[in-house]
């Protein structure tokens, strides 16, 4: 499986800066303000996807429904975080689409394979650091993948997205303890799975 | 996997500790073991040096160009709506008028008698086995019954008159089975009035008969129709 495109310099998205006006155009029906929430949020959506997923393609399969998803919602839409109203509901489509893989026979998630090292950014404040911080991102996205999945659901949804344990719990269709001793299990787990790592964590 | 050493806490204890759970917190027991133990303190902070690294995973680039807008159908430029409608009904129009067709011909070649013995020829043999024995007694064919309406009903006639009935010119025949028909003309009112159920039967007969050659008609017009409709929607569509 390819390693995914990623950035390491600019992590995470930020709102826009004038986020609540776009939305506000958006939720009036302005197509073309929901296009541009969509574009600024994509990368969001496609790495919680494909978290979840381990696959590029239903990844992106999962964004584009979420996108559908959020259009026809956008009336409902009633405040608060926009990025987490979007997170949820592409966690949401992409759980959807894990469901319906989980009906069908599967075959597990291949092997992550030997990627090629990213390069650190030249213009980063320290070069070194920034590489080791790619190092580690790379690792523990391969360690995520090494999980079983109802554990990597909810450590992704939970430690990577920030959701607290209803959401996971609601959306997973799993009582609460159940959620927990996924997450704890799955943390446990990690941790031996990185242990030779140590180092990258240490700085 | 988890383990539960002897003398330490479970390590879901521990996880729980890491990730500040209320009731983790107020452990005093699981909190002094910790803040000692050469082995859970470590791990407990491993685990919270892990969530924060978690919680920094960047974003990732979609593998492919994403559509950020559902597709709206395009407003049909030119085209009036009537005619979309249109377009839309010529097929189902002309399934059924295909089948209207289909139907209204067995039915009236049925009708028309080519298939009487097969249809009704038990409810008329059930009326008159006398007659039966008359046709082959006389050697000749009974092609069908006529209705009192001109037309086969599959059921005898109510009045018992058999004097339609053509058995081949053999006038010795013919007054047998006239004969025959007489004698079983009470079972045949009785068999036909139990099956119509409507007093006055004649009349129910020739209202009540199925209007194949109408639905044959009605089926040509409309394949007639949805034909045209289609070569016109053709002609307004755009290319």
């Amino acid at each position: 499986m390819a390693e995914p495109d990623r950035s390491p310099s600019s992590p995470r998205v930020q709102p826009l800066p004038d986020e609540e006006a776009v939305v506000a155009l958006a939720v009036a029906g302005d197509r073309s303000a929901f296009a541009r929430l969509m574009e600024h949020y994509q990368s969001a959506c496609y790495g919680l996807a494909w978290r979840l997923l381990g696959d590029p393609d239903q990844a992106a399969d999962a964004t584009q429904d979420a996108f559908i998803h959020a259009y026809d919602a956008l009336r409902s839409y009633r405040g608060g975080i926009f990025r987490s109203w979007l997170m949820r509901i592409t966690a949401n489509a992409s759980y959807d689409i894990l469901r319906r893989a989980r009906r069908r026979p599967t075959t597990a998630l291949p092997e992550p394979e030997e990627g090629k090292a990213e390069l650190p950014d030249i213009g980063a404040v320290n070069p070194f650091e920034e590489a080791q911080k790619s190092e580690l991102y790379r690792y523990l996205e391969r360690a995520l993948r090494l999980l079983p999945e109802d554990q990597r659901v909810a450590v992704v949804l939970c430690d990577v997205y920030g959701m607290d344990y209803g959401e996971v719990a609601s959306m997973t269709d799993s009582p609460i303890g159940t959620v927990k001793s996924r997450i704890h299990r799955g943390r446990l787990r990690l941790r031996e799975i990185l242990a030779p790592q140590r180092e990258l964590f240490e700085r | 996997m988890t383990m539960q050493q002897p003398n330490h806490p479970d390590d879901e204890r521990l996880a729980a500790l890491a990730a500040s759970e209320p009731d983790a917190l107020v452990d005093s027991t699981l909190v002094t073991h910790v803040s000692d133990c050469a082995r859970c303190a470590p791990m407990v902070q491993d685990l919270r040096t892990l969530q924060s690294a978690l919680a920094e995973l960047p974003d990732i680039q979609p593998s492919r160009p994403l559509r950020f807008l559902p597709v709206v159908p395009e407003p049909a430029s030119g085209s009036p709506r009537w005619l979309g409608l249109l377009r839309g009904i010529t097929a189902p129009a002309m399934a059924l008028a295909v089948v209207m067709i289909v139907v209204g011909a067995f039915g009236t070649a049925f009708s028309n008698g080519i298939g009487f013995v097969g249809a009704g020829g038990a409810a008329f043999n059930a009326a008159g086995p006398s007659l039966s024995e008359a046709q082959s007694s006389g050697g000749a064919a009974v092609p069908a019954i006529p209705a009192p309406g001109g037309k086969t009903s599959g059921l005898p006639s109510p009045s018992g008159s058999h004097s339609a009935l053509s058995l081949g010119g053999n006038p010795a025949a013919s007054a047998a089975a006239s004969a025959a028909a007489s004698a079983s003309n009470q079972d045949a009112r009785s068999a036909y009035h139990s099956l119509t159920n409507v007093p006055g039967g004649n009349a129910a007969v020739d209202t009540g008969r199925p209007p194949y050659a109408l639905l044959l008609g009605a089926g040509v017009v409309l394949l007639a129709a949805a034909f045209l409709a289609r070569g016109y929607v053709r002609r307004r569509s755009p290319a």
